[in-house]
């Protein structure tokens, strides 16, 4: 550090706005609508209007990231290293829009699924707090920054995830609680001994300093521990046990959330840290994480067909679809990472609408059960033709967004020189069978679900009329839930868009040079 | 001195996670609340301890002069042990409750979410 030290004087723009507000308008509105207990009708208004606003803002975040590279807002101008900074590249940004688009949707379902007293217990409290954190991770540039966040998000999922007390949720929220709160304490202990080793938590500070260092020294140590802190986090096996204990306990809707965006942070954590800060131990681990990643898919996929309770069996496929990100993100820089990223953004559509359609086969059916719901193709047909096209999305087939995620996943497999032939096969076959695997699964539940005649088990009675109504206002979740698939379809059919940001923001990530100078000013680089 | 006190916290993590393993809640709550701890002491170590000397910048200063005492993992410990705190409060009311409703603090006696005797999926078509 040399000459006077000087703090960003100049006034700061509009465009710093845009960064942050992302974050601030979740943290805002859940404060208002947690003043706003006796207006449970209100709730959901203002929750969808500042959904909308947020996606909007982060559309236009995400294009001007694209084109004028990494946008950095110092807190209270305090300069990098030495303050908290967002710096928000365009996977950051990427991932954000994105969660903003799965929140939306969420906010709308939840608006039809929630009753007055669920929302006088905060769930558009939490849901809002919750959106903050996961969007908080994503523009974040600073480590300890980061942690924070994952610790805001992994509270109001805790909440969320008991929010009606039911037996089944303690259970699972206690399983869940614990395995949370341990993989995130992993990681603060490896974001403290990593402080120790470079004396900065600025994540472009930490990549210049490791950069400069010619022996892996500690890295190895601590890199290996925060990986493994995310892979818990992301729910990779065998530390994935437990996602399938509790995300089939809350509310529909709340499953639906966490599917989407939880898992997603912890992939993108795992992505960011590893790929951009920490190259050296992603190339150590690379076997492992290839082995660990076709283990997930596989396990994941044989779950899913072991069991018959729908909401169990989206559990375990959204395992397998996490094994596809942590195979890409190992097979690295050539098309490999732009797959993973891909395929992040498919799993955080699909995987939301996956859960949603479980609620609406719920409703339609009467059960989550496999063997207590048949015909439903005659009482329910588009609700038949929406599961449909959800499973050849969730499968990876044409002409949905999953397809493209796993040409680039594949080809990477069989184009880059890894340490082994065998690598190569396993990387290529658990994608190919993983997507088999969800196909049989999910096809299973067709058969039975809406074609079928048998019924093995008593049929229940028919849903009650208030439940219905409480559903059916007007067919908005059917909507939404139409919405997201539509979305995953319309990426399948033009995916250059969505390839074209994924591969700018490998690039950024693997070279991350406007990052850093973004971040700590010219006198650095 | 950071020796010693990386040997407290390697004691820390062993009983915390010794703890953690057990399958009674409170125990479990026990090993978190351990672990926490260990990891503001692990902080503590990594940001160097040096006898007690504030950091304050003389006047007409840009640096202090010679060997101050770091203030930054005060601050993160003090973030980390607020965090730590309010997930112990909410662990300690979500594991009474589940004991009162469970009826049990056995942790592997917990299968309200995942029973054992499910159906199994239909094998012909």
């Amino acid at each position: 550090m040399h000459g006077e030290l000087v703090g960003y004087k100049d006034p700061v723009s509009w465009s710093v706005w845009l960064a942050i507000l992302p974050v601030v308008l979740p943290l805002i509105i859940s404060a208002v609508i947690l003043m706003l207990r006796n207006r449970p009708k209100a709730h959901s208004v203002l929750a969808i209007g500042f959904m909308i606003l947020t996606t909007i803002l982060s559309f236009i975040l995400l294009v001007k990231v694209n084109q004028e590279g990494p946008l950095v807002v110092a807190m209270g101008s305090w300069p990098a290293p030495f303050g908290i900074v967002f710096t928000v590249d365009s996977f950051g940004a990427l991932m954000n829009l994105f969660a903003g688009i799965v929140g939306l949707a969420i906010a709308i379902f939840a608006s039809q699924q929630t009753d007055n007293s669920e929302r006088r217990f905060g769930f558009y409290t939490l849901f809002m707090l919750l959106m903050a954190g996961v969007q908080g991770s994503f523009l974040t540039g600073d480590l300890f920054n980061l942690y924070v966040w994952f610790e805001v998000m992994v509270i109001a999922s805790f909440g969320l995830m008991i929010l009606g007390g039911r037996h089944k949720q303690l259970d699972g929220g206690v399983k869940y609680a614990f395995l949370n709160l341990l993989a995130t304490t992993f990681f603060l202990i490896s974001v403290g001994l990593l402080y120790g080793y470079l004396g900065t938590l600025n994540m472009a500070d930490i990549q210049q300093k490791l950069a400069a260092q010619s022996t892996d020294g500690p890295l190895l140590m601590i890199g290996v521990l925060m990986i493994t802190a995310f892979l818990m986090k992301a729910a990779v096996f065998p530390l994935s046990f437990w996602l399938p204990a509790s995300y089939h306990t809350p509310k529909i809707v709340v499953s639906a959330l966490f599917a989407g965006l939880l898992t997603k942070a912890g992939a993108y954590a795992l992505i960011r840290i590893s790929v951009m800060l920490m190259p050296l131990v992603l190339s150590y681990m690379q076997d492992v994480l290839i082995i660990a990643g076709a283990l997930t898919i596989i396990v994941g996929g044989l779950g899913a067909i072991a069991h018959t309770d729908i909401r169990r069996m989206s559990n375990y496929l959204v395992i397998a679809g996490i094994g596809n990100i942590i195979i890409g993100l190992a097979l690295g820089i050539g098309g490999g990472l732009a797959g993973s990223i891909l395929y992040a953004v498919h799993s955080m559509l699909v995987m939301t609408a996956l859960y949603l359609v479980c609620g609406l086969i719920r409703v339609s059916g009467g059960s989550y059960d496999t063997h207590r719901v048949t015909s439903l193709y005659r009482r329910d047909p588009w609700l038949a033709g929406l599961f449909l096209a959800l499973m050849f999305a969730i499968a990876g087939l044409p002409p949905f967004s999953g397809l493209w995620a796993k040409v680039y996943i594949v080809e990477a497999a069989v184009v880059s020189d890894l340490s082994a032939t065998y690598l190569t096969v396993i990387s290529v076959f658990s994608v190919l069978l993983g997507g088999f695997l969800s196909l049989l699964a999910l096809g299973r539940v067709w058969i039975h679900m809406f074609w079928g005649e048998r019924l093995p088990l008593a049929i229940l009675p028919p849903p009650t009329a208030d439940r219905t109504a409480l559903y059916y206002q007007g067919g908005i979740p059917y909507m939404t839930a139409f919405f997201l698939v539509a979305l995953s379809f319309a990426i399948g059919i033009f995916p250059a868009p969505l390839i074209d940001s994924a591969e700018l923001a490998v690039r950024g990530l693997i070279n991350p040079t406007d990052y850093i100078l973004n971040t700590l000013g010219e006198g650095h680089h | 001195m950071e020796g010693p006190l990386a040997v407290l916290v390697g004691v820390f993590f062993i009983a915390s996670i010794y703890l953690m393993m057990s399958r009674s809640l409170i125990r479990l709550l026990l090993g978190v609340a351990l672990f926490g701890n260990a990891v503001n002491l692990l902080i503590f170590a990594s940001g160097r301890l040096v006898r007690e000397v504030p950091p304050i910048i003389a006047q007409g200063a840009y640096a202090p002069e010679g060997i101050t005492a770091n203030p930054l993992p005060q601050a993160l410990i003090l973030t980390a042990i607020v965090i730590s705190f309010s997930f112990f409060a909410f662990l300690l009311v979500l594991v009474y409750r589940a004991y009162q409703d469970l009826g049990n603090d056995n942790n592997s006696a917990l299968r309200m979410a995942e029973p054992e005797n499910t159906p199994k999926p239909v094998v012909g078509y």
